[in-house]
């Protein structure tokens, strides 16, 4: 009666979990992905035998608005500005995509034929200086209404300050544009920053009718199917929202399938004993880090999707670079060896798919030293076999040769080149929050994440790994796992000597008391967890540092603001500021529905007899048990070097590491055995 | 290749260890940014950081995102601080800013702490960041008609800022005392300070894993791979002496052009760039030291070679001649404020225009060169001192893949804008428009960027302003038929009159009353190839797009849809 699913689409395969907490079984399927979305889901869900009548909840991640923006495939968008800058997103912050070298270019999402001004003036105090006048509105809705647009942007200059003039023009709009979506920028992003905010209001009008339309037709097809409940879509914070809300503010699934991968890795870690931890996704061409403190993802607000296309919006703090399976090795002409950010990609790909890929990749590599099985299938999806000989002549050519490097050498500079790459960015990550990632755990998952995961914990100084039951499909069970969750920013923009706590307590409570009501009528409100966050800083800073203010909007004076500020700001960056005025920018809340988490251990049947396969390692090549995951059992604890295979991956354990099969369904690696 | 290193490094090695050094500095930026108090380094992100030699004080390492123009310049800060210093100790940060032995103008203040392990002097971490204020005749340092350097502010020779990891506080005290915006000084130098110490903390734990002997061999091999890389690259330009002549507007005091002489020869695999035959020393701000004209020289030849690796290496093929008897090595006491952001530009655009003669594929066509920089000070309504700081960008060039950026930033600088909200809650004015400049952009195949059109309203208190630009005179150049984009045209509106400065571009301590208005409208980029041979296709989704009149259309393209 209480099974609930799962599914990630993505651009190659759709992934399904269902979890049925009566029997403790989790299922999951994997099938190809098809040019209407909606039917492979639909499609895939049939497949893995759901019985829709029975299902009561259904998550989604997704990358349909991902895939718009990225590949430019979005709605005609108007966008409405204060007179004077209708250029807001072409002037972007004065800035170019690298800082050596002037011949890139770039495109915003709507031209500039397509954006509109409306004369009015809100000062940035909030005070309006210039009312906009009637005649103006009905001509701009004539205009807006002759340009036939798919959906209309609105951000007013200052509109953070006081949302009055978005309000009114939002109401006239949707009144006289009925059936054209409109998006006003406080709405999304209440914060200042004019191109920040236009931007993501763009992205919102952007995706919106493609959202529309898919979400939609999932909905429709899973209502006929038998399914009557309100489907729920992965925001990129981390969190869940129904559907009618996604379909409103579709620029919070910008991340939704990355960030499901996160709520997974935080998950699977807390039930093998690991609450601080970091994700390590790395598949075909990109390595995605998070950095998982106490159990819960930590969220950016503000993400560059693209060059010139930030998102201010709570989204998982997930750094990615160019370092995957299909990563390009080469000899720069210094003499150097670089590894990514160029890929192979999926089409030709490596040389050992055999695809016409010539240029060695760091999937190559892992087949010249035998890490990955040559000849053998890898994967699920259409059993691709491994050529050798391919992937020995690529590396060969193209790297030992120059380096003069035997090809076997050549293979393992490449995998630590690629693992130094990624423990950059675990580093980035890491000391951006003033973290240090030795005290962290490392859950390595994405199809390639479990073949690097313990040698990339050995180069940074996790203790331990931690390799999920089915690494390929972490993404879905994210959907499975992952909380409701309602966020608010209130922006304040003063220093803390002008605050009083019963300011500061209208707001938060505001916010405890929206989100819980609107968790209550999503029916998703029986356990709400709030947490508040004041970003502040120094007065005459620009960057600001999340304070956690935990649950309570009570008490918050501009003594005890002042030094729970101080002290976060000394643990992140140190310093030696003895006195400066320190600055509330922004009041945040997160109001949390915790869901009950189904159980989690998920098997992988596939049975295989022991075999042994000659593997080098940066020690020296080893004559290596492969064993299928099903022979590893819960409690046993076995000495690498090892390799495990799975339908989905395959899992690296090097000499001097030891591997325990936790009872929860997962490996848990001990980097120093 | 690399037959000149004695102990070779294994090739992993070599390539981790670069990508930790290139990590570390990095981190250095980053912290630095965030911590400091004024715009200029928080959002505009005016600042570097790196390890340099001793002794020569050669670039080991610098951060990518670090301000290009100081790629050279910190070379030669380094090196002013290690001979000067009697005995170098750990724990200690030296502060300097005089333009002749540090590099650029007074408000680039450098700070460089040495590194010792296991007790040998081994590097200098340092860096540098953009004080909006410190002192001289007008507020931001900008002074557009100054005729000596001690009217530009406060010049410090190198001074112990931080002793034994105590900040000196009486030098602090000095220097607060100079500024009209004490408090930024307390909070940058809290900032520049701390990005030394994460970058040493970094630096002893990546030695501490590779040991000293490979670390440094890793150095001297870097420095060995970047040389030859800067190599291969000259080595695919045909031999020759390639010449080009840009033309400044003014020194801000003389309204007589400014000519900058570049002869660029290619040898081999080598090239020397010559600038003798420039102008004279000039009497007022425009005139460049040498670390700042040999760094631009350097950014010029890493844009149309943006992936050679940033360490002194790649110096080492390159010959760079600055005559004393030009504008473009001037000695103490010529005024320096305009080398850092616009003859710098200039001499970047005359490098590449040169050089575009051998390489016309890789090299845009003339750029925006000019920052406009409008600094602009006094006391707002409330009765706080304020300095605000603007500078803009304008298009670029268009190239031989496609049309030029509008609104790229400084082609010496990676610095963004401040958003017009947050500018308008910090500083008394009011903006009323901030757009693309109309009809800016140079016409091409591929067509340049365009300029930007910017204005704003002073709302009360007061205020006096200062502006120092340039390319009012000479726009952005065409290449291969491209046409020209159009020169910079900055305004004031004072007591409802349009007001155009004696000298254009330049002017200082203009007084601004409630009301009085500040419009500055940008160059934009020159075309690539001739206008007719654009596909009528890119012309008609101009149009379209409303980047290009109907007229605009015929008059250049010659094109109807």
């Amino acid at each position: 009666m209480s099974a609930s699913a799962g599914v990630d689409v993505g651009g190659t395969f759709t992934d399904i979990t269902i979890a049925d907490p009566e029997t403790g079984r989790v299922t999951v399927a994997k099938v190809p992905s098809t040019a209407n979305q909606a039917d492979g889901l639909v499609h895939g869900l049939h497949e893995a035998g759901v019985s829709f009548e029975e299902l009561a909840t259904l998550v989604h991640g997704t990358t349909v608005a991902t895939n718009a923006i990225l590949e430019r495939r979005g709605a005609s968008v108007a966008l409405v500005t204060t007179a004077g800058f209708r250029d807001v997103l072409e002037l972007r912050r004065r800035d170019r995509p690298h800082t050596y070298g002037l011949t890139s270019n770039y495109t915003p999402l709507t031209p500039r034929a397509h954006c509109f001004e409306i004369t009015e003036r809100i000062t940035s105090t909030g005070a309006v200086s210039t009312s906009m006048t009637e005649t103006d509105i009905a001509r701009l809705a004539d205009e807006l209404a002759a340009g036939e647009f798919d959906a209309v942007a609105v951000c007013l200059l200052n509109a953070y300050a006081n949302p009055e003039h978005e309000r009114l023009l939002g109401d006239a709009l949707r009144d006289r544009l009925p059936g054209t979506p409109v998006s006003l920028s406080h709405e999304l992003a209440a914060e200042a920053g004019e191109f920040e905010r236009a931007s993501t209001v763009t992205v919102n009008a952007y995706v919106q009718p493609k959202m529309r339309d898919y979400l939609g037709s999932v909905r429709d097809q899973l209502r006929s199917a038998g399914f009557g409940h309100e489907m729920q879509v992965m925001q990129s914070s981390g969190g869940l929202m129904p559907v009618s809300r996604a379909i409103a503010e579709p620029a919070r699934t910008a991340l939704s399938g990355p960030a499901a991968g996160t709520v997974a890795a935080a998950a699977i870690a807390r039930e093998a004993g690991f609450p601080d931890v970091i994700s390590a996704d790395m598949g075909g061409t990109s390595f995605d880090v998070a950095l998982i403190p106490g159990g819960t993802p930590a969220v950016s607000t503000l993400t560059q999707l693209d060059f010139g296309i930030p998102l201010k919006l709570p989204m998982v703090d997930i750094h990615t670079i160019g370092a995957g399976g299909g990563s390009i090795a080469s000899v720069d002409r210094g003499g150097v060896l670089q590894v990514g950010p160029r890929s192979a990609g999926a089409i030709p790909g490596p040389a050992c798919y055999g695809k016409g890929g010539t240029e060695p990749t760091v999937t190559d590599a892992n087949v010249v030293l035998g890490r990955l099985p040559s000849g053998g299938a890898l994967g699920t999806g259409g059993g691709l076999s491994l050529d050798y000989s391919a992937a020995e002549h690529a590396v060969r050519v193209h790297v030992a040769d120059p380096l003069g490097l035997s090809t076997e050498h050549a293979a393992l500079s490449i995998v630590a080149v690629a693992n130094a790459r990624m423990a950059g960015a675990i580093r980035t990550v890491s000391v951006d929050a003033g973290a240090d990632p030795r005290k962290f755990a490392l859950v390595g998952f994405g199809g390639a994440g479990p073949l690097h995961a313990v040698e990339l914990a050995r180069e940074i100084g996790c203790a331990q790994v931690v390799l999920p039951p089915r690494p390929g499909l972490a993404c879905a069970l994210g959907c499975l796992v992952a909380d409701a969750r309602v966020d608010f920013t209130h922006s304040v923009e003063d220093v803390v000597e002008h605050l009083d706590a019963a300011t500061v307590e209208k707001v938060l409570a505001g916010h405890a008391q929206r989100g819980t009501e609107q968790l209550r009528t999503e029916g998703l409100s029986d356990d709400v967890v709030v947490t508040h966050w004041a970003e502040m800083s120094y007065q005459k800073q620009l960057h600001t540092v999340s304070v956690e203010l935990g649950d309570t909007a009570s008490g918050w004076d501009v003594d005890r603001l002042t030094s729970v500020f101080i002290d976060a700001y000394r643990a992140q960056y140190g310093g030696m500021l003895r006195s400066a005025a320190a600055r509330l920018v922004n009041l945040r809340t997160t109001v949390i529905g915790r869901r009950p988490v189904p159980p989690l251990a998920i098997t992988d049947e596939s049975e295989r007899p022991e075999q042994y396969r000659r593997v080098v390692f940066a020690t020296g090549a080893v004559d290596t048990p492969v064993v299928g995951r099903s022979s590893l059992h819960a409690g046993e604890t076995v000495n690498g070097p090892l390799v495990v295979e799975q339908s989905d991956t395959t899992i690296l354990v090097p000499p001097g590491t030891r591997v325990l099969a936790h009872e929860s369904g997962s490996l848990v690696v001990e980097v120093q055995a | 290749m690399n037959a000149g290193t004695e102990a070779t490094v294994d090739p992993t090695t070599l390539a981790v260890v670069k990508g930790r050094l290139e990590q570390l500095v990095d981190e250095m930026d980053t912290v630095f940014e965030r911590m400091a108090f004024s715009p200029v380094i928080s959002d505009a992100l005016d600042r570097a950081n790196g390890l340099y030699r001793p002794g020569t004080g050669s670039m080991i390492v610098q951060g990518e995102r670090g301000l290009p123009i100081f790629v050279g310049v910190m070379q030669f800060a380094v090196r002013a601080v290690a001979d000067r210093i009697e005995e170098p100790r750990a724990g200690d940060v030296y502060l300097l800013n005089d333009p002749y032995l540090g590099g650029t103008h007074i408000m680039d203040v450098k700070m460089v702490r040495p590194f010792f392990y296991n007790g040998r002097l081994l590097c200098y971490l340092a860096n540098t960041g953009h004080w909006p204020d410190i002192g001289g005749r007008v507020p931001g340092g900008f002074a557009a008609e100054a005729s000596d350097v001690y009217q530009e502010g406060l010049r410090l020779p190198p001074v112990k800022i931080v002793d034994n990891d105590e900040v000196c506080g009486d030098i602090v005290e000095i220097l607060k005392f100079n500024s009209r915006i004490p408090e930024d000084i307390e909070g940058d130098v809290d900032a520049q300070v701390s990005a030394l110490v994460a970058g040493e903390r970094r630096l002893v734990e990546l030695i501490d894993e590779y040991g000293v002997d490979v670390i440094e061999r890793c150095w001297s091999e870097l420095e060995a791979r970047a040389a030859c890389e800067m190599r291969s690259y000259l080595a695919e330009l045909p031999d020759g002496d390639y010449e080009f002549t840009e033309e400044m507007d003014n020194d801000g005091l003389v309204d007589e052009p400014l000519s900058i002489r570049v002869r660029a020869s290619v040898r081999g695999d080598e090239l020397t760039i010559d600038f003798a035959g420039s102008s004279p020393p000039c009497l007022g701000p425009m005139n460049s030291v040498e670390a700042a004209t040999v760094s631009s020289a350097v950014v010029a030849i890493k844009h149309i070679f943006p992936d050679i690796a940033l360490n002194s290496g790649m110096f080492e093929p390159l010959e760079v001649r600055t005559p004393t008897d030009t504008f473009l090595n001037a000695a103490v006491p010529r005024p320096v404020s305009g080398c850092a952001a616009e003859t710098s530009q200039r001499i970047i655009t005359a490098v590449m225009g040169a050089l575009a003669q051998a390489a016309p594929d890789r090299v845009p066509a003339g750029s925006c060169a000019t920052i406009n920089n409008l600094s602009m000070g006094g006391i707002d309504d409330s009765g706080n001192p304020y300095v605000m700081y603007v500078f803009l960008g304008g298009g670029y060039g268009g190239h031989r893949e496609g049309d030029g950026l509008s609104n790229g930033c400084s082609l010496m600088s990676s610095a963004r804008t401040q958003s017009i909200e947050v500018t308008e809650q910090r500083y008394p004015v009011r903006f009323d428009r901030y757009a693309l400049r109309d009809g800016s952009a140079g016409a091409g195949r591929y067509r340049g960027g365009f300029g930007v059109d910017y204005e704003f309203t002073f709302t009360g208190g007061t205020a006096r302003a200062s502006l120092l630009g340039d390319q009012s005179r000479t726009a952005p150049r065409g290449i291969a038929g491209g046409h020209a984009g159009s020169t910079a045209s900055p305004y004031f509106v004072l007591d409802g009159e349009e007001v155009v400065l004696p000298m254009r571009s330049k002017g200082e301590n203009v007084e601004l009353r409630s009301g009085d208005r500040v419009r500055l409208r940008t160059p934009g980029g020159g075309g690539w190839g001739e206008p007719s041979e654009r596909p009528p296709d890119d012309v008609a989704a101009d149009v379209h797009g409303g980047y290009l009149t109907d007229e605009e259309a015929d008059r250049d393209y010659r094109t109807r849809r």
